[in-house]
Formats: C-alpha cells, sequence, structure tokens
C-alpha cells in the first residue's frame, strides 16, 4: 500500500518538475521585479505537495520495505540476502567465498 | 601616530597587479612608502589596465560563444538550479511493471483472493477495526 503511495509520489514528481523548478528560480532571482516574485512563490506553495522529490522514498520492489534498500538492486536487505543465496542475483557471490 | 592604509588597485579583477600605497602620517607629515612590486607606478598601471581589458574581452567572447551564464561581481543568482539536470523520467522509473497487471482474469482472481482473505478474518472477529476505534486513537481519547 505504501508502495502504491510512494509511486503515485513519483509520477506526479516527473509530472511537475520541470514546473517546480522554474518557479523557484523565478522567485529566488534578486534581479526580478518583486510581484514576479511573490507571484512564482505563491505558484510554488500551491502545487500539489506529492510533487516533491524529498517525500519519495526507495522502497523495495519485492517486499515494498521503507528501510535498508540498496539503490543499486532497490531491494531490501532481506530479500538481498534470500535471493543471492539462491544464487539469483549475477555476479553476487559471498566476499569470504 | 596615525596610521592609515589606502589600496588603489587599477582594476578590480586584476589582484596581482594591484598597488598598494601605505601611508604612514607622523605629526602630519605624510610619508608615502611603495610596495616593492611598483617599479614604474604609471606604465605598470596601464598595463594592468590594459591586461584586465583583454581578460575580460577574451571571457565575455568565451561566454557568448559558448553560452555560458557570466557572474563577475559573484552576485546571487539562480543559474545554478537551471543548470541541473532532470531527474523526474528516472525517478519515475524505479518500480518494475508487473506484468499480472496486463492480465485481467489473474487480477480478478487475486482480488477474489484478497476479499475472500478478508471475510474470512471477519467471520473470526479479526477484520479492520472502525473508523476511530484503533489501538492509537483509542489510546490518545
Amino acid at each position: 500500500m505504501s508502495v502504491c503511495r510512494d509511486n503515485h509520489r513519483r509520477l506526479l514528481a516527473e509530472k511537475f518538475e520541470l514546473r517546480r523548478n522554474l518557479y523557484k528560480v523565478l522567485c529566488k532571482d534578486t534581479s526580478l521585479p518583486d510581484d514576479l516574485r511573490e507571484e512564482s512563490r505563491y505558484k510554488l506553495s500551491k502545487l500539489p505537495r506529492n510533487n516533491s522529490f524529498t517525500r519519495i522514498r526507495n522502497r523495495c520492489i519485492f517486499s515494498g520495505r521503507g528501510r535498508a534498500v540498496y539503490e543499486t538492486f532497490r531491494i531490501s536487505r532481506l530479500v538481498f540476502r534470500a535471493l543471492a543465496n539462491k544464487g539469483m542475483l549475477n555476479g553476487v557471490k559471498k566476499a569470504s567465498r | 601616530m596615525k596610521f592609515c592604509r589606502a589600496s588603489a588597485s587599477a582594476s578590480s579583477s586584476s589582484s596581482y597587479a594591484s598597488t598598494t600605497l601605505i601611508s604612514y602620517v607622523i605629526r602630519d607629515l605624510p610619508i608615502i612608502i611603495f610596495s616593492e612590486r611598483t617599479r614604474d607606478m604609471a606604465s605598470q598601471s596601464l598595463k594592468s589596465i590594459l591586461t584586465a581589458a583583454v581578460n575580460t574581452g577574451v571571457t565575455e567572447a568565451r561566454a557568448r560563444i559558448f553560452g555560458h551564464v557570466l557572474n563577475p561581481t559573484g552576485l546571487k543568482s539562480a543559474h545554478k538550479i537551471l543548470r541541473k539536470k532532470l531527474i523526474g523520467e528516472k525517478v519515475a522509473q524505479w518500480y518494475p511493471h508487473d506484468i499480472r497487471k496486463d492480465d485481467p482474469l489473474v487480477m480478478e482472481a487475486e482480488e477474489k483472493e484478497r476479499l475472500n482473505k478478508l471475510e474470512m478474518l471477519k467471520r473470526r472477529g479479526k477484520g479492520p477495526p472502525k473508523k476511530g476505534q484503533g489501538k492509537r486513537s483509542k489510546r490518545k481519547s
């Protein structure tokens, strides 16, 4: 379920990214007139919260675990261990071997 | 004994060619001491002016050719946000596409399973509680 929400956030972030960047730039540029900066600040605040990149959490794609997820494999440590022991991860073997 | 130091730099950008005058005022008698860099003061400043002009010309030309954004005074600029690459597409492709979603039969079967399981739990009295009756909200009130 949290996977569903996280996915939704990712899609929104992709959709609004360009717009968000532009608003941010417009309101930070000191050489622009004040009313334009205010307007872009307002518009930036009006964007949905779920389109922020900071709200996205890298979840495990198998189990949906929110913590201990490795970005290179996109799986959590528990699933990683299970799959690696079976030999399902290509090129991964125990360091002691 | 009064000390006052006036630094007269020929141009702001060329720091290595700036001439520094240190004047000590002792009893209203100004004694001007030149720094060891200055040999002939007039020609040095002219040369430094020329080098500064050449440098600025080169940087401006380079910026014009390659489309750089210049900021010689170092003011706050929003350019660095625009410089960054867009990451939205990569972020949105985190979860791989589940091929079970393509088959409607499989989806129906799974949904049925889920509802059956829920019904079994409810029969036993283990289903989800009503709104406001959960453990946390009861503890709060």
